[in-house]
């Protein structure tokens, strides 16, 4: 084998281990300061028990080959199947980050069980199957020492449970704070946003206002960290914060996406003749390139990646601004055991490569190769909503993925007038025979379909 | 004295009464620890007072032998 072997940028801190990938493999190295702990994780059967689960990302010891990848170095390499898309805490949906923050503490509470406990709680080391969470750090695992702190305690409330109270308390989308700070929100911050009659509640009292009061009282007095290394939690408290949390936060949802589970079943269960013609032509090209990964951008609640799944696609992950339709997507894809991931983007502003060296989280295009796409309903958003000229956002979707299916609503059509209704109409280029020109400038359109009167769509193929 | 100076005072009152240093690449920061700490000290109580209460219990309750009507 001979694959170059390339460091993952994102895997840096923990000088325990790296990840690398050499071509489709993903390899991880354990140094000789990890060894200990990794050997002992792995030699009590609590990884491979894991692994058998589906909670921890499958791995098997390659350490034999190492040579073969340059990593002669390492004192143990494993390999690990690929994730079909890497997502960020800031990407998730609040019931995917919900079902992060309860898989993260469901394996906190097993390991402790069998002697182990987590080394962080940083919600980057949580990634989807489908909508199922899967830890993927296996250097994170070591053993408990008994009276222990939890040294993730901090990081856990910053990445997970703040997010999800602001969420729920304030209705405020942590996303846009999350993906700037990109540590997540710390609860001395939190503390100032949340009103004086939502504070007794026994969670925020204690894992936001008590602990932020706390951090900000010892860096006033700048006793510094040092002091309070010698800390000691029995194992019962350890317990029960992690049950106390896990109880708490099952129990969290967001006031403003209750309505949309009332629509839910009378909206999937709505057809028309035009509907349908849009089902069938997806089917028709997703059948024809039988993708690995179909990237469905516009998902809204998901009938169309339902569709592209019926049709071969083997995974999809669903992008939209809506997260109200976000949460009926997780719900069809969570009941139906779907490889499907219904992620949050703003598609005039996706999110950006950024961290240490501007590549520690990667940024949304280039992040993975999708074989085919969907943009049904979309392509007026940015071209309208967000003034992106028609060229501009056809080249960008175009460029997704090699081939795809893009559906133009016309100037006249219901939904592109509601975009205008509120404004001038300053679009003289948005016109669908422009589209089909600019269309075909950069691909080969395989067929069109006029599914009403004022939409089109359009299968294009640059290949 | 306000009230968040008594809850940090418990807690580092607590966190001086016991010893075991913490292993981690991750700085768990103060507030934290000292959380931690204040919660150690009444998981430490509570089953302190459960046995101790337990143990009262058993001064006063007799067991009741087995087999009795």
């Amino acid at each position: 084998m001979s694959a170059a072997t390339v460091v993952e940028p994102g895997s840096f801190r923990d000088p325990g281990g790296r990840v690398f990938k050499a071509g489709e493999a993903i390899l991880r190295t354990v140094t000789d300061a990890a060894a200990a702990n990794f050997n002992a994780a792995n030699d009590s059967g609590v990884l491979r028990k894991l692994a058998d689960s589906g909670k921890l990302v499958d791995f098997a010891d390659v350490t034999g080959r190492a040579g073969e990848f340059g990593l002669e170095t390492a004192k143990v390499v494993l390999s690990h199947p690929r994730i079909p898309f890497i997502s960020y805490p800031y990407e998730w949906s609040f019931s995917l980050h919900k079902a992060a923050a309860l898989a993260h503490l469901d394996l906190q509470i097993g390991l402790l069980g069998d002697g182990f406990t987590l080394s962080d709680a940083t919600a980057y080391n949580v990634q989807f199957e489908g909508v199922k969470p899967v830890f993927i750090d296996h250097l994170s695992i070591r053993p408990y020492r008994d009276g222990e702190i939890w040294a993730g305690h901090r990081q856990f409330c910053m990445q997970f449970l703040n997010p999800l109270l602001m969420w729920s308390m304030l209705d405020l989308q942590p996303s846009a704070w999350f993906r700037g700070s990109l540590e997540g929100i710390a609860p001395e911050d939190l503390a100032k946003l949340i009103p004086l009659r939502k504070r007794f509640n026994l969670t925020v009292l204690t894992h936001v206002i008590a602990q932020a009061a706390m951090q900000k009282r010892s860096v006033n007095t700048s006793t510094g960290s040092q002091k309070y290394r010698q800390a000691k939690l029995p194992r019962n408290g350890f317990e029960g914060m992690l049950h106390g949390l896990r109880s708490a936060i099952a129990k969290l949802e967001v006031p403003s996406h209750r309505t949309v589970w009332g629509d839910y079943a009378h909206n999937t269960s709505y057809s028309s003749p035009e509907i349908e013609a849009k089902h069938r032509f997806v089917k028709e090209m997703v059948g024809a390139v039988k993708p690995d990964l179909l990237y469905d951008i516009g998902c809204n609640s998901g009938d169309y990646s339902l569709s592209a799944l019926d049709a071969g696609a083997k995974s999809v992950v669903g992008f939209d601004f809506d997260q109200a339709a976000l949460e009926v997507a997780y719900r069809r894809a969570k009941d139906g055991n779907l490889p499907y991931l219904p992620l949050w983007l703003d598609a005039a502003n996706p999110s950006p490569s950024q961290g240490w060296g501007q590549a520690e989280r990667m940024g949304f295009s280039g992040r993975a190769a999708p074989q085919a796409l969907l943009a049904l309903a979309f392509i007026h958003h940015i071209a309208i909503g967000r003034n992106v000229p028609l060229d501009m956002a056809t080249d960008w979707l175009v460029s997704q993925a090699p081939t795809g299916v893009i559906e133009f609503p016309h100037k006249a059509d219901p939904m592109v007038q509601t975009l205008l209704a509120q404004r001038d109409d300053i679009f003289p280029d948005y016109d669908k025979d422009v589209f089909a020109r600019l269309l075909g400038e950069r691909a080969r359109i395989v067929k069109q379909v006029d599914v009403l009167p004022t939409r089109t769509l359009f299968w294009y193929d640059r290949g | 004295m306000n009230g968040k100076t008594v809850v940090s005072l418990i807690g580092t009152l607590a966190m001086l009464s016991v010893a075991a240093p913490a292993w981690a690449y991750l700085d768990p920061a103060t507030g934290s620890i000292i959380l931690q700490a204040v919660i150690g000290a009444i998981a430490g109580a509570t089953l302190f007072m459960r046995t101790q209460l337990f143990r009262i219990k058993s001064l006063f309750v007799r067991s009741k032998p087995s087999g009795d009507e």
